[in-house]
């Protein structure tokens, strides 16, 4: 049975806006501090808050990936819709708990979603790969009760890993996608 | 055509349907998991048919058809797949890719596949 633990609640998560906006609520009045006092000298307080957020600062809560990850995330969601035969090679449809693992897998991969596609396939299972330019091939296929890594780099001799557990499979996507076997 | 035996020379025949589920747009080919199936990899063979005949075969199972894939059996082979004719009331020329001891293709021959697999795409 493949594993899903709760958000690590001391990171920040983009998708949840609570935590984002507690950041904004801080982050204005921190500004405050580091502004040249020279140049805002005949500033009040009230016009510091009035102030809009400089446009770097909104790629803070919205990271570079986000757009990947939404792309990817729906479409994992699009995999619901298809029903069986999808392939015209008699595929079964997928099951809900693969799509849901999938889901699972990709939130904690989330950073590398620009490099990432997704597929799915004819075995119950849901695939994410990535090729780098320098050869490194890797791809994470999702099923109901495990996860199986497979990844290659040049001539070396191929590597396969299962996992039960959707964060140890995640940590050893992330490892290999940084260039990290071991 | 030998009904017994897929020939060496022979290529294999696989539909990619036209909303390129299988397709990996970011590295211009097809993805492994195209040759992922639980019961083996459904391909036609050519047998002793024309690239037409093959053509007309495939839109008319597969409206609306994008393109193929097309793969030689001998390389099939040479990565240990089986490759078995499995003749059908509704398709003769059905055969299946299997792996070696099992049914199912390893990650490792589907990635090789991927990589050896041409695609044709249809006008």
């Amino acid at each position: 049975m493949i594993q899903q633990s709760r958000k690590p609640s001391n990171r920040i998560w983009f998708d949840n806006p609570i935590p984002t906006y507690t950041l904004v609520a801080l982050f204005v009045p921190l500004t405050m501090q580091f502004v040249d006092d020279k140049s805002n000298a005949d500033k009040t307080p009230e016009s510091y808050i009035s102030s809009p957020i400089p446009s770097s600062s909104v790629n803070d809560f919205f990271p570079s990936y986000s757009k990947y990850y939404i792309d990817l995330s729906e479409k994992l969601k699009s995999f619901e819709q298809l029903g069986n035969n999808w392939n015209g090679y008699g595929s079964p449809m997928l099951q809900t708990k693969i799509i849901s693992n999938a889901t699972s897998f990709l939130s904690l991969i989330k950073e590398i979603s620009s490099d990432l596609s997704v597929f799915p396939t004819a075995r119950n299972s849901i695939q994410f790969e990535f090729e780098t330019i320098d050869e490194l091939y890797s791809e994470a296929e999702i099923f109901s009760e495990k996860i199986e890594i497979y990844f290659e780099y040049r001539d070396n001799p191929a590597e396969y890993f299962s996992f039960n557990k959707i964060e140890d499979a995640s940590e050893k996507f992330l490892r290999i996608h940084e260039s990290k076997f071991c | 055509m030998n009904l017994n035996f897929v020939e060496d020379d022979e290529i294999l025949h696989r539909a990619v349907k036209p909303n390129l589920t299988f397709w990996s747009t970011k590295d211009n080919r097809p993805t492994s998991a195209l040759f992922k199936d639980s019961k083996g990899v459904s391909v036609d063979r050519t047998g002793s048919r024309s690239e037409s005949e093959i053509r007309s075969s495939m839109l008319a199972k597969f409206p609306g058809l994008r393109g193929e894939i097309q793969v030689l059996t001998l390389d099939s082979r040479k990565l240990f797949c089986k490759v078995e004719p499995d003749s059908r009331i509704d398709n003769p020329f059905h055969a299946l890719i299997k792996g070696g001891e099992n049914i199912q293709l390893s990650n490792k021959q589907a990635r090789e596949l991927a990589k050896l697999c041409k695609f044709i795409e249809y006008d």
